[in-house]
């Protein structure tokens, strides 16, 4: 039993890789076992990472693995502390109910086409792996392996999307790529300059070595390569065609967590790798933070401009991302904890958002916000998830979303950083707006939709199928939660992370 | 003495619960048994919270400790007097109000009744953990969570009018919510706590005059819009497209009181009163109170819709309670205080009466009322009574907390305020007394046309030929918050204590020195 419980950190990791490998195989002799097998061991990835978590959380230091016992200068080494033991759950728990919520899309367009099915299948699981792994790994090479395994798997989830999801799909190709190699030249620039890509060694060799013109390019690099996975103003181009063409079933995922850990990624080499106090980090913090303020004001008043539902989203994801950027630029223990409280509720709000515009395509093919009239009489439970999570988006109290942007604006504060306040407070007054707009439309709006034929007979007795109902309860649970023990995360869990490993 | 307890915590809880229950299975259950959750949480809210009345007079407090919100500071509800004050007012009015809503929504076959019934649990949850709240944290969850509730029942009809009002009403409260929000994380990063203190935390000096006037005001807009105090009053008269049970609500209970208290709380709890003087910033909202209570009672004159006229005449009468609390000395908070139970009770009545004419006869504008107290003739006097009331009458509650606030203006030296104080008392008595002018004089010449200022849903018993009045689940309510206000007219102590909890209050607010002059 020990013995297992040690091998977690890869283990989370190898389930995904296994069924990814399996799928296709399994496929070929029954259909539906095939998609069992991923949804199944994506499952166990989730039972895994909460074990881990607790355990890290008790054990109160980071757990070192050696990916097969090699030494971390050789091999690579999986390094899992209380913060990124949140994040790897969070990434288990997303990626199983996208799963789950793919299946009942995925039977309506596979016509018994295995390939389709098990295509499809696979490259959610390669995405989580690449997710997964994105977030355990301590090594700089091995971050870009799996940089990559998540842009190839997110590239196909994309193009099988909607009619114009190739085209989005080719662009973030393009765009995706360059940011891969910007990352590749970042690290490959501080392997020059150290000798080293194990992140804990980097860090202790790049002591003194702030100053050097490597480890400056080395970080312009680095923002431009994060900066375009995790679509930063004025580097998201690729993402609103992306989220918005992408398809719908496998759109929470890309959506809520694909942007989110190079997030993760970057929170990692600025706060763990760099030494954050020094004069050329705080240029650079300063720059992030002009670019996220911007960000934060071009994703809102863009959405603004929209009624289809996947383009809103995906305009208040630019907006949302510049939220977490801001707390890197804050750069204080509130100011992290905010930017990680918002990675997690932020996926759990957008996987959400995203569940409810896909369960309205699945029963009524409704793209446009103003087509929903009253449709809450029909699908209580996505109303709901829609009114639960677009309310945290907005960031009102008792929700998760509340409660990162008071930890973003107590840093701001303290910091003397008023401006950001203001901002906060305009974009959360901005999404309002078109949060609203919608709630308009669903609860007043005048049209009817009517509802597809062929999903007709499958939701007699459920607004939609159970598959879809699961995860946008677990989403509305996880935004309720996050909200109300917020402080046991940020206090008994961030806190000691934070400040021993980022801010010493 | 604190007791820890959890029964503030149950009081909230109750409603919270209630208003779950409507919402899940509402549609499934009969509306009689959906009705019966509304009444009997109702009923066991007022329970609750009339049950802690002995301890806090006795000078104890109740205390509920949930659980840590965000890191430092813990989700807490206490039983100060001032909050006992509201809470009572809220949950007693409650039971009134949903027994009256049945009759209103049933006698005006209003749609989605579910929703509407969930809704106001709700609203009436957050009234209370506004009442009990310890600290700002609280305070603003709870705040917030009104506004939610409140927005559903402004645009309940559904149709583009309401969608104009919602949309102003959230215009208002999100914006000053938000910077309430930023001026709470700058109060907790200055002074490290959010707890309530009576007399305040904020000590004068500890930050520049100017600096802590920002603060002052950025703290108390939260508080001003939803008291309608003007210039913030606009999304008021607007939001009077909802049914009447939900303005008698707004206008009498949840929201507007709410603001008031938010303005008490701020003041006196979170700055004091020797802050609040030292920076000059009660001085100023002094000054909008006043222009609030002068302006709007001229506004009020031109209204021929009556709940629009009603709606006015509460900007005015909240800016009472704005006028007592930056007054600033014992008297005039306690009369603040006090005008939050008085003018509900009374204004209540007021909006009852309205949405019974309504509902019986279909009328909604002054002038058609002609002659209808033959018609509806206890409606008829249950309104000449509470607008005696509203008024200031003596023997009605509105003169006991009027002239503790006139008794304060008097000891703080201020000359204006008191006769702004009787000036506004003679126009609130010339904008009521013409509508009951109308309810006892002719019949009026126009014909009775169907309400322009709510859209008519349903069909109107045109002249309610064949009831006495309005239907009794209506007229018992209106009969009896009309009875209690004039109670407290006469024994300002009746029942649980409202004055004795008003006055324990305000001496704890200025314990230190008695009278604070302000500026």
């Amino acid at each position: 039993m020990n013995q297992w419980s040690e091998h977690l950190p890869v283990l989370i990791v190898l389930l995904p890789v296994s069924a990814a490998l399996l799928c296709p195989l399994i496929s070929k002799f029954n259909i539906n076992a095939g998609k069992r097998t991923v949804i199944s061991a994506l499952f166990l990835s989730v039972i895994c990472a909460a074990v881990q978590l607790i355990r890290v959380v008790k054990a109160g230091e980071p757990i070192h693995y050696f990916l097969g016992g090699w030494n971390p200068f050789i091999g690579i080494e999986f390094v899992i502390d209380g913060l990124n033991g949140i994040i790897i759950l969070l990434v288990a728990v997303i990626s199983w109910t996208t799963a789950l919520f793919s299946s009942p899309y995925e039977k309506l367009e596979r016509d018994g086409n295995t390939i389709r099915s098990s295509g499809y299948y696979t490259m959610i699981a390669l995405l989580a792996v690449g997710l997964l792994g994105m977030a355990s790994t301590g090594d700089a090479f091995n971050l870009y392996v799996f940089m990559e395994i998540m842009a190839l798997a997110g590239y196909g989830l994309i193009a099988v999307g909607e009619k114009k999801g190739s085209i989005a799909a080719f662009r973030y190709l393009l765009t995706g790529t360059i940011g891969a190699c910007m990352y590749l030249l970042g690290a490959g620039f501080l392997y020059a300059a150290t000798g080293s890509l194990n992140m804990t060694d980097l860090a202790q060799k790049l002591v003194g070595l702030e100053d050097s013109p490597l480890v400056i390019l080395a970080v312009a690099c680095l923002i431009v390569g994060f900066g375009i996975k995790m679509a930063l103003f004025p580097l998201h181009g690729w993402q609103p065609a992306a989220h918005s063409y992408a398809h719908p079933a496998a759109d929470p995922m890309i959506a809520g967590i694909m942007i989110k850990i190079p997030a993760y990624a970057m929170l990692r080499f600025f706060f763990c790798i760099f030494s954050e106090t020094s004069e050329v980090m705080q240029v650079f913090f300063d720059l992030i933070g002009v670019m996220a303020v911007c960000g934060i004001l071009f994703g809102s008043l863009k959405a603004l401009r929209y009624s289809t539902y996947n383009k809103i989203l995906a305009y208040s994801s630019i907006g949302q991302v510049g939220y977490i950027a801001l707390g890197f630029a804050i750069g204080n223990f509130y100011g992290i904890a905010g930017a990680v409280l918002h990675i997690v509720s932020h996926a759990f709000m957008k996987a959400g958002l995203f569940y409810t515009s896909g369960a309205l395509k699945y029963r009524y093919g409704i793209h446009e916000t103003t087509e929903l009239g009253q449709v809450y009489r029909d699908m209580p439970v996505t109303s709901l998830t829609m009114c639960v999570c677009a309310l945290s988006m907005i960031g009102l109290p008792p929700f998760a979303g509340f409660f990162s942007k008071w930890y973003l604006a107590l840093g701001a504060i303290q910091n003397g950083q008023y401006g950001f306040v203001a901002v906060l407070i305009i974009s959360s007054l901005l999404s309002a707006i078109y949060f609203f707009r919608v709630f308009e439309n669903m609860f007043m709006g005048g049209k009817k939709a009517v509802q597809k034929p062929e999903t007709a007979a499958a939701s007699k007795k459920l607004e939609v199928p159970w598959q879809l109902i699961v995860p946008m309860l677990v989403a509305v649970c996880a935004i309720i939660l996050i909200g109300i023990f917020n402080a046991y995360i940020v206090g008994d869990v961030l806190r000691p992370t934070v400040t021993e490993v980022f801010l010493s | 003495m604190t007791i820890i307890s959890l029964r503030p915590a149950l009081a909230v809880a109750t409603a919270l619960l209630a208003g779950l229950l409507i919402l899940l299975f509402g549609n499934k259950i009969k509306p009689n048994v959906r009705e019966a959750i509304t009444i009997l949480a109702a009923v066991v809210m007022a329970a609750i919270v009339c049950s802690m009345v002995p301890e806090v007079l006795a000078g104890n407090v109740y205390e509920a400790n949930l659980w840590t919100i965000v890191e430092g500071i813990e989700l807490k509800l206490r039983t100060d007097s001032a909050g006992m004050v509201f809470a009572c007012i809220a949950s007693i009015l409650w039971i009134l109000t949903s027994i009256y809503s049945i009759g209103y929504v049933r006698g005006h076959h209003e749609k989605n009744q579910t929703g509407y019934f969930a809704a106001f649990a709700v609203c009436l949850a957050s009234a209370m953990g506004i009442a009990l709240a310890a600290n700002l944290i609280t305070f603003f969850i709870f705040y917030e969570m009104l506004t939610l509730a409140t927005y559903p029942l402004v645009v309940h009809y559904r149709d583009d009018k309401a969608k104009a009002s919602g949309r102003k009403y959230l215009a208002y409260t999100l914006v000053s919510g938000q910077i309430f929000f930023a001026a709470i994380v700058w109060v907790f990063v200055k002074y490290g706590t959010l707890d309530f203190v009576a007399g305040g935390f904020i000590e004068p000096g500890s930050m520049g005059a100017g600096a802590m006037c920002v603060l002052f005001f950025m703290m108390v807009l939260g508080g001003a819009v939803k008291a309608g105090v003007m210039p913030l009053h606009g999304w008021l008269p607007s939001a009077m497209v909802a049914p009447t049970p939900v303005s008698a609500l707004l206008h009498a209970v949840a929201v507007v009181k709410a603001g008031a208290f938010c303005i008490l709380r701020v003041v006196c709890y979170v700055f004091g009163p020797q802050s609040a003087a030292w920076c000059g910033a009660a001085e100023i909202l002094s000054w909008f109170a006043v222009a609030t209570i002068l302006l709007s009672s001229l506004v009020a004159l031109r209204q021929d819709n009556l709940k629009a006229r009603l709606a006015f005449s509460t900007v005015g009468q909240l800016s009472y309670i704005v006028l007592g609390i930056s007054l600033l000395s014992v008297y005039s908070i306690t009369g603040a205080l006090f005008h939050i139970a008085a003018h509900a009770f009374l204004k209540i009545t007021l909006f009852m009466c309205a949405g019974a004419i309504f509902v019986t006869t279909g009328l909604s504008e002054i002038s058609t009322m002609g002659a209808l107290g033959k018609k509806m003739p206890v409606t008829g006097v249950c309104f000449c009574a509470a607008s005696l009331g509203i008024a200031g009458l003596p023997l009605m509650a509105g003169f006991v907390s009027k002239f503790n606030i006139l008794e304060g203006a008097l000891l703080v030296g201020k000359p204006f305020a008191m006769a702004v104080l009787i000036a506004a008392a003679l126009l609130a008595l010339s904008y009521l007394m013409p509508v009951i002018q109308m309810f006892f004089g002719k019949e009026s010449a126009s014909a009775p046309t169907l309400a322009h200022g709510e859209p008519a849903h349903g069909n109107h018993p045109h002249g309610a030929a064949g009831g006495f009045d309005a239907a009794p689940l209506m007229l018992v309510p209106l009969m009896l918050t009309v009875i209690i206000a004039a109670i407290l007219g006469f024994e300002p102590n009746a029942g649980v204590g409202l004055y004795d909890l008003a006055q324990m209050a305000a001496e704890a607010i200025t314990k230190e020195g008695g009278v604070y002059l302000a500026g």
